[in-house]
């Protein structure tokens, strides 16, 4: 819904076409009224009929604009005026006359009280709206703007040539300065901020400007030469998102900013809602897609199976009173399928025996919500479930030094993305690529800093491609690159870019600074016959790879 | 199996036409075509071209079952599943209405905001069998 219109567009509409039925009702209701006037012994066949459309059509309206009593006492009446009608005996039209007269008495009653059931429904609504005022604006894509705080010149061009590469903009100023520009701009996404600079020597005035910071800025990181647990715990009363040593390693605060700068880029939660109690569904669905999840509804319990694997929720959440199920048997159900055996399930009910809460936990969910629940609780125990569900998947399938994928998956990659492109005659493009002479960088500087070269490059690969591209770490040193939809001379551009940004990359290791270069090999599906596969491309990219290694490496090649 | 994007939808109460216009296109993102009687419907399936048609039974002149009835004698709707809107749903009546060759029904009054995903699901079902 949330690509769609917001919420409170939405709901403002419903209250505008809302308000139209309400008008609609009044006609109905003054021509109820009218046939009550009419009313007699002869006329009450036809005028049943009458009343019957009437009532049929408002039976099967009502509900949808909030007024589900009525609803079902127009039902309800129609029903009986059915059989009244239908009945064989003499008094028929005498009883029908005043079947008809005390029942649209009644109904014309509880029409008239519209406007005070009104009141409560309205209420309703402007709660959801308030919920739907919090949804969060989003920043600017691609914007990533840094404000660097560093009283030390060299150390603030330093930071600002390496980070450059890594697309971000970097703004290098004074604490004064900083907070001059954020009364007229606010902050940016991120800032960085050296507590080791004289502005903060002055412990009560650095305190007022600690506790300023907590409120004003999100993303921020703090740097400092002492690790001690005194600037650690002013960082954390800062509500800094992270706290690094100095002299900082590079490829640590790169991820760390990547962090922040991504996480309003990071695709939503996804839930799925199965509660037999409808309303509660929609309302849960407006409050949870105001704070930006997206959300899915269970219609059928017995299509769950074929629903979740379509709709692929990261989370489950099951009412535990259900007509013919219980949570718990659905969440067994759900749990006999290996592939959903780590999805998070949460219970919400209205249960408050805690050793019916504690045996429903037992039985392999992850949390139990009691209704009613708090918007704000309800919110931050869905997001915690995901993100930490999000945490282990990344352990699993991505590499832990670079971020980027494993072997095994990046070929998976590989295989379906060249089936897709088979499938829709787009290309798809692969490249190789390999640092150059590495095994000098391990033995001249050790390991670590072999490590730190790596996790470098793996950083501006993430920044340089594009969010659909697919990044893997295919072995020590060498690493795969699938990008769909491009062609080969656009694959070759980009990475031309790359290897020259690479190749300005500084290094530092007990105070020796070095440069390191890579080799790439790139294919496309273009340059191929038809009944070849994705492990064809990868080994023509291998073999671009090592004609860029021939021919004297720091370069990149394309398939002869 | 293709995603569930443009519908039709046939009612003749104004303030429903209304409502279902904004859960389809609104909540649900799809595209609507919105007619108020079972005529303007055979006159506009053709060229609108739905995924799925949205009929209300209980219309004046040419009820819900009677426009169905000419959609498929004409061979407007080869495969377009179509799905009642119905205050009755009595179990006979539904059973009758699939009789004919509706995909489902659904109950009237609906919820606007669930409305997308019921449709979708019964797309999902419809697909599946097919």
């Amino acid at each position: 819904m949330s690509n769609h219109s917001t919420a409170q567009e939405i709901q403002a509409e419903i209250q505008a076409i809302r308000n139209q039925y309400k008008e609609r009702l009044a006609a109905d209701k003054s021509k109820l009224l009218s046939f009550l006037d009419e009313l007699n012994v002869n006329s009450a066949h036809q005028a049943a009929h009458e009343i019957h459309l009437i009532l049929h059509s408002i039976s099967g309206s009502a509900g949808t604009f909030g007024f589900s009593q009525i609803s079902s006492e127009a039902r309800r009446i129609d029903r009986s005026l059915k059989q009244s009608v239908n009945q064989p005996n003499t008094q028929n039209s005498n009883s029908l006359t005043n079947f008809i007269n005390d029942e649209l008495t009644h109904f014309c009653h509880l029409l008239d009280k519209v406007n005070s059931d009104d009141e409560l429904k309205i209420e309703q609504l402007e709660n959801t709206e308030k919920t739907s005022q919090r949804i969060i604006t989003s920043r600017p894509e691609g914007e990533r703007e840094v404000w660097l705080i560093e009283e030390n010149e060299k150390l603030a061009d330093q930071f600002s040539r390496q980070l450059v590469n890594f697309n971000f903009k970097i703004n290098t100023m004074n604490l004064k300065q900083a907070l001059d520009l954020a009364s007229k701009l606010g902050w940016p996404n991120a800032t960085i901020i050296d507590i080791d600079c004289d502005d903060f020597k002055d412990p009560p005035s650095t305190n007022n400007v600690f506790s300023y910071l907590k409120e004003a800025t999100e993303g921020l990181i703090m740097l400092s030469e002492n690790d001690s647990f005194e600037q650690r715990i002013k960082a954390a009363k800062a509500r800094a998102t992270s706290f690094l040593k100095k002299p900082v390693d590079l490829s640590e605060l790169i991820s760390h900013l990547e962090a922040i700068l991504n996480e309003e880029r990071v695709s939503p939660p996804r839930v799925m809602l199965v509660d037999d109690d409808k309303e509660l569904c929609a309302l849960l669905k407006v409050e949870l897609e105001s704070e930006g999840m997206q959300v899915n509804i269970l219609n059928n319990i017995k299509s769950i199976l074929s629903e979740l694997v379509e709709f692929k929720p990261e989370l489950l959440m099951l009412d535990m009173e259900m007509p013919s199920y219980s949570g718990i048997d659905i969440a067994l159900l759900v749990r006999q399928h290996a592939q959903f055996e780590s999805l998070p399930i949460v219970y919400l009910s209205a249960e408050q025996d805690i050793d019916k809460q504690t045996e429903a936990l037992l039985l392999d969910a992850d949390d139990f919500l009691v209704k009613p629940i708090s918007h704000k609780r309800l919110v931050s125990s869905i997001r915690s479930r995901v993100q930490r569900a999000r945490t282990l998947e990344q352990l699993i399938s991505k590499d832990g030094l670079t971020g980027l994928l494993k072997h095994s998956t990046i070929k998976e990659h590989a295989t379906r993305e060249f089936e897709r492109s088979r499938r829709e005659g787009s290309p798809v493009s692969i490249i190789m690529l390999d640092i150059d002479h590495f095994k000098r960088v391990n033995d001249t500087h050790g390991h670590a800093t072999g490590d730190d070269v790596i996790a470098s490059l793996a950083a501006l690969l993430r920044n340089r491609f594009r969010k659909t591209d697919i990044l893997g770490r295919y072995g020590g040193e060498e690493f795969m690159i699938i990008l769909p939809n491009t062609g080969a001379s656009q694959a070759f551009d980009i990475m031309e870019g790359i290897r020259v940004a690479f190749s300005k990359m500084e290094f530092t290791s007990n105070n020796q600074t070095f440069f390191c270069t890579l080799s790439a090999g790139c294919v496309c599906s273009d340059d191929f016959a038809q009944n070849t596969d994705a492990s064809d491309l990868i080994e023509e990219a291998d073999k671009a790879l090592y004609i860029s290694k021939n021919g004297g490496r720091n370069r990149v090649s394309r398939k002869q | 199996m293709s995603d569930l994007k443009r519908i039709l939808l046939v009612d003749d109460e104004p303030d429903i036409r209304a409502i279902a216009k904004l859960a389809l296109e609104k909540v649900g993102g799809f595209t609507s075509m919105i007619c108020s009687s079972g005529y303007e419907a055979i006159d506009q399936v053709y060229g609108f071209k739905p995924d799925l048609i949205l009929l209300d039974v209980m219309m004046p002149v040419m009820d819900g079952p009677q426009t169905l009835k000419k959609l498929q004698e004409k061979e407007l709707i080869n495969n377009v599943p179509v799905v009642f809107f119905t205050a009755k749903v009595l179990n006979s009546e539904v059973e009758e209405l699939k009789k004919m060759g509706a995909a489902d029904v659904i109950a009237k009054p609906f919820d606007p905001m669930t409305l997308p995903d019921q449709l979708k699901s019964i797309w999902r079902r419809t697909n599946e069998q097919s």
